[in-house]
């Protein structure tokens, strides 16, 4: 069921006179006084749907577009103000490079100093059992 | 690539000249049997090693072993030391003194011996070190004195 308001507008007319001779009088279609009506094909018509249409459109169109560019640009700065705002050590990056380092330095530690342990001769062979009067010298 | 392969050669050539290896020493220590017998060796209280040449070092031999107080095996036998250095080349020479009375007072030297040892690419090498007497004998550490203890042999 359609709900609404109806609405009429009811337009009261007068009945048109007989039409008579005396052609000099004043009638009511041509009254005598005042102005001459104006003509009826020389009217300047105004603006209608049809026209206005495209511009509202174009109108339309261009505030979603510049609406959307200005959302970006404050998404783009909120952005960037979040990744310049977080701390480094919130980055994951940041502790990718550092557990990268932490761990390479160990390695290089270790490495090192079991490198250099071999450059350096490694290991002294223990005393073997036949050198009863004990074992001597560099590494011992 | 020239360049490079230079660079690597020049580098594991500096890696290798800075390695060093182990060389293993072993000597034997015995006392001439020309000189000493059972008796003779034990005035000896204590054998020191000096070492020099190639490689350098003074250590004491472990008292009952030079000499040999255990009462078995060769009484003139003092037992093997390893020496371990890394010299490359060159000649280590092994001095054995020995001693009587307390202390390393050189009057007291009653017996000395050296052998000198080539150090060759085998890691492994010996020695054998023969104790003669030194013919020393004015030693006041012990009682009585070694002069009288050594005269005669």
């Amino acid at each position: 069921m359609v709900s609404g308001v109806a609405h009429a507008d009811v337009v009261f007319r007068k009945k048109p006179p007989a039409a008579t001779d005396d052609s000099a009088a004043g009638t009511e279609a041509s009254p005598t006084g005042g102005e001459p009506a104006a003509d009826k094909t020389n009217y300047v018509p105004q603006a209608t749907d049809e026209k206005d249409y495209p511009e509202l459109q174009a109108e339309k169109d261009k505030q979603a577009a510049d609406a959307a560019l200005a959302r970006d640009a404050r998404k783009a700065q909120l952005q960037r103000d979040k990744e310049k705002g977080d701390p480094i050590y919130k980055k994951w990056e940041f502790w990718a490079v550092t557990g990268a380092v932490v761990v390479g330095a160990v390695l290089a530690i270790w490495g090192g100093s079991a490198v250099l342990h071999q450059i350096n001769g490694g290991d002294v062979q223990p005393c073997p059992m036949g050198a009863n009067d004990g074992c001597f010298g560099q590494g011992r | 690539m020239k360049m490079r392969n230079l660079f690597i050669t020049a580098a594991l050539a500096g890696l290798g000249a800075g390695c060093s290896e182990y060389k293993y020493v072993d000597v034997h220590v015995v006392f001439d049997p020309t000189m000493y017998d059972i008796t003779s060796t034990q005035v000896v209280t204590t054998c020191q090693v000096t070492v020099t040449g190639a490689a350098s070092g003074k250590f004491s031999l472990p008292q009952g072993i030079c000499p040999n107080r255990t009462n078995s095996g060769d009484a003139l036998d003092a037992g093997t030391f390893e020496f371990s250095t890394f010299a490359s080349s060159g000649t280590i020479n092994f001095q054995v003194d020995t001693y009587t009375g307390q202390g390393f007072d050189p009057n007291c030297i009653t017996g000395t011996g050296t052998t000198p040892v080539m150090v060759t690419s085998p890691s492994m090498l010996k020695g054998t070190v023969t104790i003669a007497k030194t013919g020393k004998a004015a030693c006041t550490n012990v009682t009585p004195p070694t002069s009288t203890v050594d005269s005669g042999t």
